[in-house]
This record gives structure tokens, sequence and C-alpha cells, in this order.
């Protein structure tokens, strides 16, 4: 253990000084492994039948976030449906160099929430315990909402609802699509905020010009997630994907051009976060050894419309969501090249549709994504246009370009794998070429 | 499946206008890492269970991006950076080679072989979109012969530190005495079939190329113990026009090998990193590092029972945070070779909890190197990501890499 040089004040001040992330300014262009302010959990299964007594759960996501400064920061959890829609708003407190890791299971089938506060709700430092060189706060704004531990119950209700396709009444409506098998899907992300807003993402005023509104633009989160299916034993997982902001870059401070929130901050660039890719490059095997049950590809995709709860049995007007280009490739380079129509939605004739909704899961060789390969890759350029005014639009720089992230899951009896897919660009300055002829 | 194909002259120039387009010859942000196609990958580690054939073993891929065929040069190097074998593989466009490492090192290299080699295209398959050509140099090197014995007994030896009569009983590794070959592999683009070592300075001044076209997975699979996990190999990219990586004395991936001269063109790894470790529910089984680092100098085969001059590592700073943020100064060399997987929590990486995170900045000085890169010689480049697992019926394991602190073009000396 390292004892304290001089006294626990000045400790503090000397790793609040010297931090070297804390307010980093990163490139813009593309996404890295560097701390973020934004961290994206692209996409999340849970089975939300409850086990039977002696019987292994089914299908869990965890996810950790670690603060890499030593100062505390405030974060926001958002849970997202699988059609862009925020359902549920999580605060957490981190000291400095914290970690908390986050069971989506226990949250959603269950209510609970880890507990965490800030100093002003934690004069013991019991909740939120610090070590000799973390810097511990008070956010007055979170007094009354943290710690939190368990949800109320009509909470659960509509979370377990609104992540299922089904009737919220917190909502008035639904949020997600409903496949009818018992697993709640979506996506969350992370934000470092400055108060205990009860605002999302998709509210006005959450995001303000050079971290003025409830996002902060703190460079300082790291995280990663992991897919566990106790009942076949199987896990894999990969690192959150971190999104950067940057308050000099023109990429990410001029309107009109594509950020990460631009759906929600009409492309303003308020949220001087750097955009995600849109090509991709993805391997796929299905082999009669190990990855025995194929690959599929989780796909995150950004609809580019905010979109609100909608009536039940309807679909958001965006969707199905197209794209311009996918071509399959074996290991021996034969191609095939479905012929698709970029736009969104696509129309009732298409017939190839795999990524339609904001988070995706899709089996290659499945009924959406046939293939006629055993092994080979898929090259994904996930731009598409809408035909929705007014994000028909958008982002004004490229109407056409829609950011994504994709990562491959190898399947197999009793193993899993992952990889995330090779970018080609990033949506700041989207490709939009198209294989063959 | 679309059947509207023209001449293939014609497909060969429209493809080869998105390769560019697609990052085949435009030059990506050199500061830091992104899974970007590029120039050289990297596997920073793999393993490879000699004794038992259903052990562990390494699998990656290596894809082209673009629609030109290209040559990659590959080098199978040990934990402690010498070099096993170099080969040479050739991928017609959009290609994509599977590597088996239990394969390679049983003396089976994958065969591929250019247009002069395989007129019959039966070799190097290609597609209607992918350039097929041919690489004269390779004549006679493509497609690969099976190795013979006694090289297949050098891989074996070099790779688990143990004595090489190839290179005259000397070692390249660390000897664990499990029987297990580890090491780490890169891969470049080149524009003929070199022979030429890592260590040679005409290798980056003759051989090797800029185009940044490589991406690939890779696989690690034991199925006696029915774990596996992938991860993407490192890209580094190379960039022609980036004053930080064309200047001489700037730290440059391949500097440890060209002089620092900066004409590999290739960006640097980061070396500082922050990496979260979970020793608890549901990775009851102790967690791991991955970590490659550099040696800064070109390393040849040392006598057996001793280590390289560059050995062991040291690093200017570790500090492990356990979930409450109680800090914990690391001591000692925990990553002391060039590659390798640690365990978390005991034996040279002790610590009082199971779970937290922790920094890890690995610039270090080293004598061997000299001043070296004069832009600032306590740099040193690195690659860190972690492993967890299960345990019991759950045996199942999952991987992230490490948060990246820093970039070696302008290092982090910070400790928490």
């Amino acid at each position: 253990m390292r004892t304290t040089v001089a006294g626990l004040a000045a400790a503090l001040l000397l790793s609040v000084v010297v931090t070297p992330s804390a307010h980093a300014q990163f490139s813009a262009r593309t996404i890295t492994n560097q701390p973020g302010a934004t961290l994206l959990l692209p996409y999340f299964e849970v089975t939300l039948k409850a086990p039977k007594a002696g019987a292994q759960p089914g299908k869990d996501t965890y996810f950790s976030v670690a603060n890499t400064s030593a100062t505390a920061i405030l974060v926001k959890v958002t849970v997202w449906s699988d059609l862009g829609i925020p359902v549920l708003g999580i605060h957490g407190y981190l000291t400095g160099y914290d970690v908390q890791s986050w069971d989506l299971g226990d949250i959603i089938r269950n209510g609970k929430l880890p507990a965490t506060a800030s100093a002003g709700q934690d004069p013991t430092d019991t909740i939120s315990p610090k070590g000799s060189i973390s810097q511990d706060i008070n956010f007055a704004s979170c007094t009354g909402k943290l710690p939190t531990t368990q949800l109320p119950p009509d909470v659960v209700a509509h979370v377990k609802a609104s992540l299922t396709g089904q009737f919220s009444s917190v909502l008035g409506g639904c949020a997600g699509l409903n496949v009818g098998d018992g697993l709640a899907r979506g996506f969350v992300t992370v934000d470092t905020v400055n108060n205990c807003t009860d605002r999302s993402p998709a509210d006005a005023g959450y995001f303000g010009p050079g971290g003025s509104g409830d996002a902060t633009n703190q460079n300082v989160l790291y995280g990663d997630y992991q897919y566990v299916d106790a009942s076949t034993g199987k896990a894999e997982g990969d690192s959150l994907v971190s999104i950067k902001t940057n308050t000099t870059d023109p990429n990410t401070t001029t309107s009109g051009q594509y950020t990460f929130y631009g759906t929600y901050d009409a492309f303003t660039a308020a949220d001087n976060r750097q955009p995600l890719a849109t090509t991709f490059a993805a391997r796929y095997t299905k082999d009669t050894t190990v990855f025995t049950q194929g690959t599929s590809l989780t796909v995150w995709r950004d609809q580019k419309l905010a979109q609100g709860p909608f009536t039940c049995g309807t679909n958001p007007a965006w969707y199905p969501l197209g794209q311009e280009d996918i071509a399959v490739f074996d290991e021996l380079e034969n191609p095939q090249i479905p012929v698709v129509i970029p736009v969104s939605p696509q129309p009732p004739t298409a017939t190839y549709i795999p990524f339609p909704a904001v988070a995706n899961k899709t089996l290659v060789g499945g009924s959406a994504l046939p293939v006629p390969f055993d092994a080979g890759w898929l090259y994904l350029d996930l731009n598409t246009t809408l035909s929705i005014a007014p994000a028909s639009g958008y982002p004004p720089e490229d109407p056409a370009a829609a950011q994504a992230w994709v990562t491959s899951w190898f399947d197999g009896k009793s193993v899993e794998a992952s990889a995330r897919a090779a970018r080609f660009d990033g949506a700041s300055s989207a490709q939009h070429f198209h294989v063959g002829p | 499946m679309r059947n509207a194909i023209r001449t293939l002259a014609a497909l060969l120039v429209m493809c080869g206008g998105w390769a560019s387009r697609a990052g085949a010859q435009q030059y990506p942000d050199v500061k830091v890492l992104a899974d970007q196609p590029a120039a050289t990958l990297l596997l920073p580690y793999f393993e490879v269970n000699l004794s038992k054939s259903n052990g562990m073993n390494t699998i990656f891929s290596i894809s082209n991006a673009s629609a030109t065929a290209i040559l990659a040069h590959v080098n199978v190097m040990t934990d402690e950076s010498v070099l096993a074998l170099g080969f040479n593989i050739y991928l017609t466009g959009y290609d994509v080679s599977t590597i088996n490492m239990r394969d390679v090192i049983s003396g089976n290299l994958p065969r591929t072989a250019s247009a002069g080699q395989d007129p019959g295209d039966t070799i190097s398959h290609k597609g209607p979109f992918s350039q097929d050509i041919n690489f004269a140099s390779c004549t006679g090197q493509l497609p690969l012969p099976a190795l013979p014995a006694n090289y297949v007994t050098h891989m074996q030896n070099i790779l688990t530190g143990n004595a090489s009569a190839i290179y005259s009983g000397t070692c390249g590794g660390l000897n664990y005495g499990d029987n297990v070959a580890r090491g780490y592999i890169t891969v470049d683009t080149v524009n003929n079939c070199t022979l030429r070592l890592p260590g040679d300075p005409a290798y980056y001044q003759n051989d090797i190329t800029f185009q940044n076209t490589l991406w690939g997975n890779a696989y690690f699979l034991d199925t006696l113990n029915n774990t596996s996990r992938a991860a993407p190999v490192v890209h580094i990219a190379a960039n022609l026009t980036d004053p930080r990586t064309n200047t001489a004395n700037r730290y440059t991936y391949y500097g440890r090998y060209n002089g620092w001269n900066a004409n590999d063109h290739r960006q640097p790894l980061s070396t500082s990193y922050m990496a979260r470790y979970k020793w608890a529910a549901p990775f009851q089984n102790q967690p791991s590092l991955i970590v490659w680092r550099d040696p800064k100098i070109n390393q040849v085969p040392f006598a057996c029972g001793t280590f390289p001059s560059y050995s062991p590592l040291n690093q200017e700073g570790i500090v492990a945070f356990d979930e409450q943020e109680h800090p914990t100064v690391v001591t000692g060399t925990p990553f002391p070779a060039v590659t390798q997987r640690t365990p978390v929590g005991t034996g040279v990486l002790p610590l009082p909890s199971g779970s937290g995170q922790i920094y890890l900045n690995l610039n270090t000085t080293i004598i061997p190197a000299g001043n070296n890169p004069t832009s600032d010689p306590a740099a040193s480049q690195a690659w860190v990501a972690t492993v967890l697992s299960g345990a019991g019926a759950n045996a199942y394991s999952a991987g992230a890499m490490a948060a990246q602190m820093d970039t070696a073009v302008n290092p982090s000396h910070f400790v928490p």
C-alpha cells in the first residue's frame, strides 16, 4: 500500500493537477481505445425469466466503467431500447480512479442498482469509499437521488416491457422490437455529467457547447463488457466503445458536422463528441470443429432521428434501416453482392435488411443475412439516407452518412470469441464506395 | 448473387479506386492506434501447448482490405524478441489467410502463390473483383514447402526457451518448463519475397511498403478446457507525410531495427495504459494481463541460461487500485520479457484485492539501447490487454483491450 507522501489534501491536489487524461484533447477523426467522455455498449441481451431453483440463469450482460483520473466524476448511464428510445437513466458517482461494475440482468430483472454516492450523500465514506490519492467531492444535486439501490416496481415493469417491445404505461406506447423470445435488448451509453440530471441525452439542455449542458467533456472513462450465458457456460467480451470529446477540432465543434449525439442536438456539434465509423470489414466463420454454431454480428446504428415512443404494433418511420452496400466474400475472394437500395426506411420489396434496428444481433448465414459460404469476410457500408424530413438532410455535411459499430461473435458449442470489425473511415469523412461494378 | 460482371480490367480499376479511398493508400492519424487497415499487424502474444494437441492454440487471420494483390512478410518472434521463423504469404485482392500456429510450429506453412507461381489459379484463388499479379521474386519460394524436421525442432525449441541447433545451441526465449511455445508475430506489407531478417536495416530500406491494407483477428482456443477468446490484432499504420513518422530520431514502431531513422514510417504504440481486472463472479478464475513491450534493440540469440542484455524490462511505475480505490504501488519487474501473459493478484504481480484497475506506465530507459530514441530516451512503447475467465462449469474466457493513456509519439511519464 502506498502511504500518502504529504497530507491528503496535498496528494489530491497533486493528482488532480498532473493526471494526464482529465481534459486531454484527442483526435476526433478515429475511434481509439483512449479514455473518452462517453462509453457505448453497442448491444445487450438479458434473459428476463428468472431461473428455476438450482438452475443456471440465462443470458446476462455485465459492464464496468472506470475513471482514469484522480478527479471524482459523475456519470449518467442511459439504457436505450433496440430502437433508440431512452428507457432508464441511472446516475453513478465515481471517486478518483474508481471502477464500478453494472449487472444489467440484476438491473432489468430485479431493479437492483449498485450503490454509489458523492461526499454529500456519503459523509462517512461508506458507500463510495475513496483511496488515499482519489478525490471525493459533493454533487449537491444528487441529494435525494443517490444512493439508489432499488428501482420501484412500476419502473422495473416499465423497463422490462420497453426492452421487450411491450406496452409501457410510463411511456404510453412501445419502445422496441417485440421478438417474443423473452430477451430484453438494447444498448447503453455512459456520459460524464456535472449534475444528477433528470434529462437524458435525447433531451434539450443535456448538451451545450463546450460542455455547458449537463454532459461534460471529461475524457476520463474507459470500460469493458461481457456477455455471459451461464446456462451454456459461454462468455465473451470486449472493451466498451470509447467516444472522445474535442472542443478545438472543427470536426466536433462546427455545426453541421457529424458528431456522435448529433441526432439529439440537431447536428449543432454541441456534444463535441467524435462520431463512429460508417464502413467496416468483419470476419465470419462456421467450421466443423470449434465455431460450429457460426458467427453473429452485433451492429449498432444511428437512426439520425430522435425517436419517441410509438404505437405498439407499428414501427418508427425510419424503420427498417437500410445500407449502401454489403459484399460477402469467401476465403477465395468469391463475392456475393446483394442488391441493396440505399435508403431508409427500406421499401417493402427489399429482401436484404440484415440490420434494421439501432441495436441488432444478426446471425451470418441466417434468414436476415444469408451467405453462400462457410467462412470469409463481409464488407459493410452502413451509410444510409433517411427519406423522412428533417432527417433526410442530416447530418448537413453528408446526409448519406450514418455512423455504426460492428463486432463479430464466433460461437461454438461450448466456446465463444469476439473481434471488433476493422473500420475503414470515420463518419466525419464517410466513404461511400460500392464494391464491384 | 450479382452477376453483372464487367471485364476484369475494368473491375480492377474500379476496385483499385476504392482501395485508395478505403484506406489502402491513405495516411491515417498516426497519434493513436485504431482498428483501421494498416501496413503492419502485430499479434502481441501467442501460446501453443506442444504437449497436448487439444490444449491452447492460437489462430490468426490476415486480410487484405483492398482489391490490389499484396505480399506480406510474417515474422514469428520468441517472447524475448528473437526471430524464430520468417516467411512470405501472398494475398490476392480481398483475400483472407488464416494461419494456425500449431500447424506452423509443426512445419506446415500456409500455401499461397502469386500468379507467376500459380498459373492455374489453384493455390491462391482470386475472385472476380480481386487483383492477382505476379511477384517474380517469389518464384522458387512460393508456395511454401513443408519445413524439414530439423527446422521444426528448431521452432519448437526456440519458442519454448530451449537451445536451437540452427542457432548453434543458443536460446531465444524464456524457459517456463511447460512445453508451451510463446512469442509474438508481426506481419508487414512488402514488395518482394524477401528473406531479410527483421534486424536488417535493408528490410526497411528496400522491402517493406506502406500499404495500409491489412487487418486481422486472433483466436485463442483451448478445447481441452473449453475456453476461447478472440481479439483484433494490433493495426499499425504507415504515414509518409506526418513529421512524427518521417523524422529521424522520432519514435516509430520499428525504430529499434532501423537506427531510429523513421524509414519504416510506422506509428508507435502507447506507453501507458489502464486495465480493468476482475477476480470475482462471474469471472472466478484469476485474471491475467497480456503485455507486449519494446526492447528497443535488435535482440539476437543468446547463451542458454542467460538473459538478453535488455532484460528484465523495467517500468516507470505501476499502481493498482482496488474497487475502493486504495492504491498499491507494484514493485519489481512483473513484465520482464518482450511478451508475456502475467497473472494478476499473485506471483510477480501480487495485489491485496482481486478486482480493480491498474495503471501501467511502461516507459523505461534501456541501457543497451543507448540514448534512443533521442526524442525521448525514456519512452518505451507497449501493448496491454486483459483476460478474464470463469471457473468450473463456467470455464469461459473474455478479453478486453486496456485503455491507451498516451502514445509513444508524445509519451506521458505520469504515475498516479
